[in-house]
């Protein structure tokens, strides 16, 4: 018994966790009957096959198969800035407002890619602030600030 | 007569001005947003959708299918021009597309694909207009059992006739009925898996799964491939004229594509992929000289493309008047019907046949600008594509944020992309295929509905499912697809040891 296919052992994996996670937050659903179902029963239902089909998995993983795709050391420095890109356009919009928000996630998303100079990335986001104020506030006129100042 | 009458009046209201300008507008991001190498049509659709919540819903409606062919046949620009397919049906396009790019002759292969996919599109089109009506008679004795056993049928073979292996595609499936489980029980309003927040209390937004498991994963996956720029060809308009060698060639591919699209894409789930491979093994095995395929014959791209959109047009059928999405895409444009209070279903040709007919026609009239507006544009495409990926991914990422945060103004939507992208990242490491994900999500609701009253009506009793002759007919077609797919996984598994 040995795994020879670790994307499927992961896949697995992850679907008998995701399996177990809705079981345990659903435990207090009423399931009712067959005719007369509770909100607890469908989910319990499709949680059950995620445990099935995790345990396929795991059984599939057993021969050799597609494996996992490597990304090195770029792909996780894209992914993490990518990642504080979005936290910190969200927690910006509240406070700041709409351009200074979209200027910095930009600006994080562009410190990934080594191959762009400092006054690149500063450019490349300004003119990104400036797409999403066309798009957003001059064309189609959400109700939402461009700028704002918390303090 | 009723089909031309009804066409002419679905005309009527595409080609007001407004419509018309949003569909130029459509097909033009979306090709932009299309033609990034990487990016496909429901990260597109799905990134332009926010922006028709202020439109008319048929006004909506034609923008998006306007964006849904821009960004189709902006991925054809960039997968032939670079070689880097974006989803499955146009990794078959590049077969001898990217060889028609080196041997200099790309013009004349992007010039084939949009001619192709508007002859697949109008021929799939005019099936939809003839075949709906039929499919609403048909649904008019369509009880809960026929309902949920077509939703299974869907689901199996999306999951199943995916590229990856069988069991990966099921528990996508799985995953995508999970995810669709969160938010309020439709009958007792109980909360569920709201995890004690009061924003999951309606359920996750589609465009949400959508931007995160497709958008935001495929930047990130767009910018970890190193800068290019110089290896893309030069296409100009005159490079695009097909010698009369090529004309002659396109011409018969074409049309048996279209058909072979036409009766696959009416099969939910995985039509339009099943026919692009068909198309393809059919050209090859008829030619004279099989061996040009696969280094640039005019067949492989003609064939395939014309099917794949033939199949995109037909598997708007079931989506229309089942109300059940047969493509990743389409549960995509249900879900922005949705949006703006149309329920796809049987009563939809009667009650709101204006937005019917409109819809059908606007569908045609986004192919007709595609041909029109991008032959011509061309040149901007693909100088755009010489671009550094640097330039263009990183402002997608902002314009994902807005567009979510735009739709309810909530931030928790801005980290529900997040964590859904992340989640995205991890499937494509698996190497599982995140498109039925998220048909399963959209279907799960309704597939409980229909499976909870299906129950009421025959008292508990699951024998309901094949004790009806029309479900146990869709549900004998499930048996067979899912058998004839696991025994094509095995066979290939065995031919691979």
């Amino acid at each position: 018994m040995q795994i020879k296919d670790s994307g499927s052992a992961l896949a697995g994996a992850g679907m008998i966790a995701f399996g177990a996670v809705f079981l345990w937050a659903g435990r207090d659903l009423s399931m009712g009957s067959l005719q007369r179902m509770g909100p607890g029963y469908f989910p319990a239902l499709v949680a059950g096959l995620s445990l099935l089909l995790g345990a396929v998995l795991l059984a599939v993983s057993l021969r050799p198969g597609e494996g996992v795709m490597r990304i090195g050391r770029r792909g996780a420095v894209v992914i993490g800035a990518v990642a504080a890109a979005i936290l910190v356009f969200g927690h910006g919009i509240g406070l700041f407002g709409m351009v200074p928000s979209a200027f910095a996630a930009t600006y994080l998303v562009t410190l990934s890619q080594p191959e762009a100079g400092r006054r690149q990335r500063l450019a490349l986001s300004a003119v990104s602030a400036g797409v999403i104020w066309g798009i957003f506030l001059a064309a189609l006129g959400l109700q939402a600030p461009a700028f704002a100042w918390p303090f | 007569m009723d089909l031309l009458h009804n066409f002419y009046s679905g005309i009527g209201i595409a080609f007001q001005p407004l419509n018309l300008f949003v569909c130029v507008a459509g097909v033009f991001f979306g090709t932009l947003i299309g033609a990034l190498p990487g990016i496909g049509a429901i990260a597109a659709v799905s990134m332009l959708l926010p922006s028709t919540f202020y439109l008319e819903p048929v006004t909506a409606l034609v923008m998006l299918a306007g964006v849904y062919y821009g960004a189709e046949y902006g991925g054809s620009i960039a997968s032939i021009l670079l070689n880097i397919p974006g989803t499955t049906s146009s990794a078959v396009v590049c077969l001898d597309g990217n060889p028609m790019a080196r041997q200099g002759r790309a013009g004349v292969a992007l010039l084939i694909t949009a001619v192709a996919s508007y002859t697949g599109g109008t021929i799939g089109i005019v099936l939809l207009m003839a075949g709906s009506p039929l499919l609403v008679a048909l649904a008019q004795s369509f009880g809960p059992a026929e309902y949920f056993s077509f939703m299974l049928l869907g689901l199996a073979a999306a999951g199943m006739m995916g590229s990856g292996s069988p069991a990966k595609g099921l528990a996508m499936i799985v995953l995508g009925l999970l995810l669709g489980c969160i938010g309020a029980d439709v009958n007792t309003a109980a909360p569920r898996f709201t995890f004690g927040l009061t924003h999951l209390y309606d359920g996750i937004n589609v465009i949400v799964v959508a931007m995160g498991l497709f958008g935001i994963t495929e930047v990130i996956f767009g910018m970890m491939a190193p800068g290019r720029s110089t290896e893309v060809p030069r296409v100009s308009l005159r490079s695009m004229v097909p010698t009369p060698e090529d004309r002659r060639r396109a011409v018969m591919p074409i049309l048996r594509g279209s058909t072979i699209g036409s009766i696959l894409g009416v099969l939910p789930g995985a039509g339009a992929t099943l026919s692009t491979f068909m198309s393809y093994s059919l050209e090859k095995s008829l030619a004279r000289d099989p061996s040009r395929f696969g280094k640039g014959a005019v067949e492989g791209i003609a064939g395939p493309e014309s099917s794949n959109n033939a199949a995109a047009q037909t598997a708007f059928i079931p989506t229309l008047t089942l109300g059940i999405p047969g493509t990743a895409t389409m549960a995509l444009m249900l879900g922005a019907m949705m949006i703006h209070g149309i329920q796809p279903g049987p009563a939809m040709m009667t009650q709101h046949a204006d937005i019917f007919w409109g819809l059908i026609a606007s569908f045609w009239i986004g192919n007709a600008v595609l041909l029109v507006l991008n032959i011509p544009l061309i040149g901007i495409w693909v100088q755009m594509l010489r671009l550094p990926s640097l330039y263009l991914y990183p402002t997608v990422i902002s314009l994902i944020c807005m567009g979510v945060y735009s739709i309810n103004f909530a931030v928790a939507d801005i980290l529900l992309v997040l964590l859904f992208g992340l989640l995205g990242c991890a499937l494509r490491l698996l190497k599982c295929e995140p498109a039925p994900l998220l048909i399963a999500f959209v279907l799960g609701p309704m597939m409980e509905e229909n499976f909870r009253r299906a129950m009421l009506m025959s008292r508990g009793d699951v024998a309901t499912f094949v004790e009806r002759p029309l479900s146990l007919a869709i549900l004998a077609v499930t048996v067979a697809i899912a058998g004839g797919m696991l025994l094509v996984s095995l066979r290939r598994r065995r031919a691979a040891q």
